[in-house]
């Protein structure tokens, strides 16, 4: 599914990482990593919103020669979402929806399985950090992506949002969609079986 | 003491200048990069001797510096209020005045402009007898700096009360385009900054409309035209700032350079609406339709340059200064040549072409 293959990222002449080969098949992977060994530059990598050295391929795809292609099959939420405090999430999540073309249903099963319908035409400006994160995946989780960076999902989540985020990308699974995730927390296995994780550390990744 | 007034320089100080930059560059430029050095100094005190003689001049001068303070104020307002500047109120853990007198270091700091020009004005107004205009200058200048070092320290010390009155906010009836997303971010956040081009802008487009006989060539239109478009050097170094800030989870998303760029060239033919529709009122009479047409093309085609040369400048507003001002002599000179049209068409396509070659390899500092 996911091909790395000599990337390599620096910041000021500094060596963040440097990945010889990375495979990936469709799954469910758990990137873990102490703070500050890579896992955000990571996903932005693999994402494609920073630049980096290197080759990247989804699905025979690569980042590179086709962004546009490859952006098409990809979806990322970032761990701590800013967005323009004037729009509503409703202008936000239809952008996106008119971006990537997806469905009105898509648009609307998203909203009602994040439940943020109650407040999705605020400006995001009023929103909590809870409401600004769910309203980040549900813009992760709207089309059909083939691979879906969630970075700290957990993180300012309330606790019952959390089997509905477990159930949906055990859903999504089932549809063949894969998953990176970060999280300091632990995952309840028994509720979203993982893969295999991917450890970052030394400026590369191994997996285990 | 001294951690406070270091942590306040650091925090409020320096990045006011830092955002701000475009826009003290364009009044440093107007105030002393027209006129020629050797007429530098008549040109000032004529200009201060206007403003001391003339009540109305005077009113238009304490107008401008009210917006500019009142920029500042909510500058400081709106960092206070921003998740990562809550350590600020633990100024409130200080006695009033302590508080107070932080603020008031602030606004002495970034009113710095401002102040410096006050006192060649109130030197030559105690040296020729205009003692009121100069009495009128220093009770203004005063009770502004007083007024919002108090604003701010009340913001600071009485956040637990609710606020005594909030200004509605509308809402816009329909999802907002990308391009809308910029116009929104620069008809929010910077009004100060828009009415202060637009005003150079129109009113040099009016007074050279105004001086030209009926349907001259195209240089003169669009060498004023030139002058207003750099006039929006800052706004268009904010847009990018505000993409590189708000609108980084865009870069994930599958859509073309060129479907970005015509985005972008929207922005920009709103921005320039009011400018061309000063133009569009003379057509027929001073210039004619294919005219205007080349101006909108060449106005476009400029900022888009300017704004697809930020994703090498970004990070460095001195070279971005430096930039702006071989580009604007660079265009000068073609204008001069009469070839207003290739410029446009020049300018359009190589932006597209620098777009997207620097698109997807440029990186902002902003959150990195």
């Amino acid at each position: 599914m996911l091909k790395l293959q000599q990337v390599k990222k620096s910041y000021v002449s500094q060596l963040i990482l440097n990945i010889t080969e990375l495979n990936l098949p469709p799954g469910t992977f758990w990137l873990k990593g102490k703070n500050g060994s890579g896992k955000t530059t990571l996903m932005k990598i693999i994402a494609g919103q920073i630049p980096f050295e290197g080759s990247i391929v989804l699905n025979e795809i690569n980042l590179v020669r086709d962004p546009v292609s490859y952006r098409r099959q990809i979806s990322y939420a970032e761990a701590e979402p800013l967005y323009p405090g004037f729009l509503t999430g409703n202008e936000l999540l239809r952008f996106v929806q008119k971006v990537r073309k997806a469905h009105n249903q898509d648009f609307k099963k998203v909203v009602d399985d994040w439940n943020i319908g109650g407040f999705i035409d605020n400006r995001v400006e009023t929103y909590s950090s809870g409401m600004t994160k769910k309203l980040s995946l549900a813009m992760a989780f709207l089309g059909q992506p083939r691979l879906i960076l969630l970075d700290e999902p957990l993180i300012t989540l309330e606790d019952v949002a959390l089997p509905i985020l477990y159930q949906l990308i055990t859903d999504r699974v089932a549809e063949r969609t894969s998953f990176i995730i970060t999280s300091h927390q632990t995952f309840p296995e028994s509720e979203l079986p993982l893969t295999s994780k991917v450890i970052v550390e030394n400026q590369t990744v191994r997996v285990e | 003491m001294r951690p406070i007034y270091q942590m306040i320089q650091r925090t409020l100080v320096v990045p006011f200048y830092q955002q701000h930059a475009g826009l003290f560059f364009f009044v440093f430029y107007i105030m002393f990069g027209l006129v020629e050095s050797s007429q530098l100094v008549n040109y000032h005190q004529s200009l201060i001797y206007g403003m001391l003689s003339s009540k109305l001049f005077l009113l238009i001068v304490l107008a401008i510096w009210l917006l500019y303070f009142l920029k500042c104020y909510i500058f400081v307002r709106q960092k206070c209020e921003a998740p990562d500047y809550h350590f600020i109120y633990e100024l409130a853990s200080l006695p009033k005045g302590k508080t107070f007198l932080f603020f008031a270091f602030l606004y002495l700091v970034i009113f710095l402009p401002v102040l410096i020009y006050t006192i060649a004005i109130l030197a030559v107004a105690i040296k020729s007898g205009f003692y009121l205009p100069a009495t009128i200058i220093l009770l203004f200048q005063t009770s502004c700096l007083l007024l919002c070092s108090w604003a701010s320290s009340q913001q600071i010390q009485k956040r637990h009360l609710p606020s005594r009155f909030t200004i509605p906010s509308l809402k816009v009836p329909f999802n907002r385009p990308l391009a809308l997303f910029y116009i929104s971010h620069l008809s929010k956040n910077q009004k100060v900054g828009i009415l202060l081009s637009k005003l150079f802008s129109i009113l040099s487009i009016y007074i050279v409309l105004q001086a030209m006989d009926v349907h001259e060539d195209i240089r003169i239109p669009a060498l004023v035209l030139l002058f207003g478009l750099i006039a929006h050097g800052f706004l268009i170094y904010d847009m990018k700032r505000f993409e590189d800030d708000r609108l980084p989870w865009m870069r994930a998303l599958p859509y073309s350079t060129i479907w970005l760029y015509m985005n972008y060239l929207l922005v920009f033919t709103l921005v320039l609406a009011p400018e061309m529709m000063m133009f569009a009122n003379t057509i027929g009479n001073k210039i004619t339709l294919l005219d205007w047409v080349e101006l909108y093309a060449f106005g476009i085609g400029f900022l888009a340059f300017i704004y697809v040369r930020l994703f090498k400048f970004m990070e460095n507003t001195e070279v971005y200064m430096q930039f702006l001002l071989w580009v604007f002599l660079g265009t000068f000179f073609l204008i001069v040549c009469n070839v207003v049209l290739l410029l446009a068409l020049i300018s359009s396509i190589g932006s597209f072409f620098i777009l997207r070659k620097r698109y997807y390899l440029y990186e902002s500092q902003v959150r990195a």
